[in-house]
């Protein structure tokens, strides 16, 4: 069917993959740990590592830098047609290993109590100098295959181009100034914020539209439907996409002026979004046809969506100091990592499946998948929903001063019930979900050794 | 490797104008503050480590926000709000994000009893009735019966330094920007 079957990087992009859905494991068991342990502070008998300050920092590293990177790397080495035959592939496999020793040891840092506190840096620090190398690792052989393209670059490849070119510059930017010989006080919070927002917009978001705009036109056998749009989104998305961050220090400690081109910068996203959402409904109404890759990375773009309409309104000064400090800020993030980059990373996958056994999933697989991508949407809006809907009501009760502290705490605890539901419904689907992969990818083996 | 030079020279050009507005623009404007309040103790400093390796952030905040913006000041978090200032004196500022507990900018003014703070980490939920916070348990020693002085159950050095440093959480000195 297709090169990448024989190809020499088959194993490496299941390596990446493979260990991306472990993380992504991972991740949501940590989760779904930290949600019990709200409700019930205790449960797990006092152990350290449980308590909710170590937990929740490992759950999300697992998911941001596990999972949904692991993920995104996963998809730029398959759309970009890598370089370099053999060195490539031994670049690869030592930049995955490097990157997953980095996360194996930040994580078990993290829970032995040795987290640097610095928000979405919490890994120790040599950690995080391993996952650079890693990523340079992989990114020759990445770039490489991109330097290949013909004159002009495809709308997937610029968008992996953009998200490619912003994370090691965030990584060594936030390295230097936070992590190694960190700048004074006042001066950290905007970079907090700058890394902790490109983290997601610019380096994993972008690539989830990279799958969307590169699988998506396969799936359906047709060219893009607005690939002018979307490459004037991609610009705008860059040039705004790298301020939004500074909209989370309105009212913080930080100089006005910071806060108000954050502000501006959020409502001006608002083009590249639009940008998605037109393809999005482009591409429904050509019909996905309930193909199951289709449907994962048409819900990421939803997703996209839904949260470039979320930073426009919460922007504004009538939402802002509601949802702010609240659970609403949780369900963002969360919607973000699962919604937006876990979603295009498991759609991702299964539309390069065929690419790797040489055939199209089986009917009952292909019924299976689908019943799996309702449990994956069901969960997510329980999961985002439940602690949207807590936040808000938080909000309202923190902002009513006659309403005591405690008061607020027991008005959000059934909705952090239900969300740790939904994280043990997901967790189960990833489960299964998994065992479908292996099964799949082991009777592509069996079927190769029977020949 | 012709069609990616001229992205990768906007590239560039954003990512470069993006790092002068939001790293060193911040840098260049903050870094030399003049800093309110009293400095910490070594053994504050090292509770602020402490406070940041358990990730105590994850549920408490230290920032208040303008008095016309919320109502901070009349839950008793604190005076005024919090502004850059009031981070000099901070190695890593820890404004934390979520408020699944109270605002701790000033706890140190509102619970000055070391021993409080200690009985409160050991057993939140016996100090504060209600309190979803976990137990500290595990920064206490228990000793045998008999093995005096300090009977029982005994605060490591961790868990004195991580009070210590609570203590010194105090942004009550008034400032004149924070009037706005």
């Amino acid at each position: 069917m297709d090169a990448f079957s024989s190809s020499s990087f088959r194993r490496p992009l299941l390596f990446l993959f493979g260990s991306a859905f472990f993380w992504l494991l991972a991740g949501n068991l940590l989760s779904l740990i930290a949600a019990l342990g709200l409700p019930a502070p205790d449960w797990f008998g006092g152990a350290a590592w449980a308590a909710y300050g170590r937990i929740a920092p490992a759950a999300r590293t697992a998911w941001e830098v596990g999972g949904a990177s692991l993920g995104a790397l996963g998809i730029a080495l398959f759309v970009a047609r890598p370089a370099g035959g053999s060195w490539g592939r031994a670049l690869v496999w030592a930049g995955g290993v490097a990157w997953n020793l980095a996360l194996l040891g930040g994580l078990g840092g993290i829970l032995r109590g040795e987290s640097t506190g610095i928000p979405g840096l919490e890994m120790p620090r040599p950690m995080w100098t391993l996952l650079l190398i890693g990523y340079l690792l992989l990114a020759l052989p990445i770039f490489g295959g991109l330097a290949r393209s013909g004159a002009v670059l495809s709308v997937a490849r610029l968008y992996l181009l953009g998200a490619l070119a912003w994370f090691p510059i965030l990584l060594a930017v936030a390295g230097r100034t936070l992590l190694c010989a960190s700048v004074a006080g006042p001066a950290q919070p905007p970079i907090v914020a700058w890394f902790g927002q490109g983290f997601f917009l610019l380096w994993l978001a972008p690539v989830a539209l990279a799958a969307f705009y590169h699988f998506l036109p396969e799936r359906l056998g047709r060219s893009l439907r607005h690939e002018g749009l979307a490459r004037a989104g991609f610009w705008a998305w860059m040039t705004v996409g790298g301020w939004t961050g500074a909209a989370r220090l309105v009212d913080g400690p930080a100089p006005a002026w910071l806060a108000s081109a954050g502000v501006a910068a959020s409502i001006a996203l608002l083009v590249p979004v639009l940008a998605v959402a037109a393809e999005a409904r482009a591409a429904w109404r050509s019909g996905v046809a309930w193909d199951p890759a289709c449907c994962f990375l048409l819900a990421a773009a939803v997703a996209f969506v839904v949260l470039g309409m979320e930073g426009f309104l919460t922007a504004f000064r009538a939402l802002n100091p509601v949802v702010r400090f609240t659970w609403w800020e949780a369900a963002r993030a969360d919607l973000a990592l699962y919604g937006v980059a876990s979603l295009a990373f498991l759609g991702a996958f299964l539309a390069i499946v065929p690419h790797l056994t040489g055939r199209e999933a089986c009917s009952i697989a292909m019924r299976a998948l689908r019943i799996h991508f309702g449990i994956a949407i069901g969960g997510l809006c329980l999961w985002v929903g439940a602690l949207a809907q807590g936040g808000l009501l938080q909000g309202l009760g923190l902002l009513d001063p006659r309403v005591p502290f405690s008061a607020v705490a027991s008005l959000t605890s059934p909705f952090l019930w239900l969300s740790a539901a939904a994280l043990l419904v997901l967790f189960l689907n990833h489960l299964s979900l998994a065992g479908l992969g292996i099964a799949t990818l082991r009777s592509r083996a069996a079927s190769e050794e029977k020949k | 490797m012709k069609a990616l030079l001229l992205p990768l020279a906007g590239l560039a050009l954003l990512i470069g104008a993006s790092v002068l507005g939001l790293v060193v623009a911040p840098v260049a404007q903050l870094s030399r503050l003049e800093p309110v309040g009293v400095p910490r103790s070594a053994l504050a400093e090292r509770g602020a480590r402490i406070y940041r390796a358990e990730g105590c952030a994850e549920c408490h905040t230290q920032q208040l926000r303008p008095v016309d913006v919320a109502p901070e000041t009349s839950r008793g978090w604190g005076l005024r709000r919090t502004v850059p200032r009031d981070l000099v004196r901070d190695e890593v500022p820890v404004l934390g994000t979520l408020r699944i507990g109270p605002d701790l900018a000033n706890v140190g003014k509102r619970h000055p009893d070391a021993a409080w703070q200690l009985r409160h980490l050991y057993a939140p939920s016996a100090v504060v009735p209600g309190s979803l916070m976990p137990s500290y348990a595990f920064l206490f020693q228990k000793r045998p019966p008999g093995s005096a002085p300090g009977e029982g159950i005994v605060p490591t050095a961790d868990a004195e330094a991580l009070v210590a440093y609570l203590l010194s959480l105090d942004q009550s000195v008034l400032v004149p920007e924070a009037k706005r």
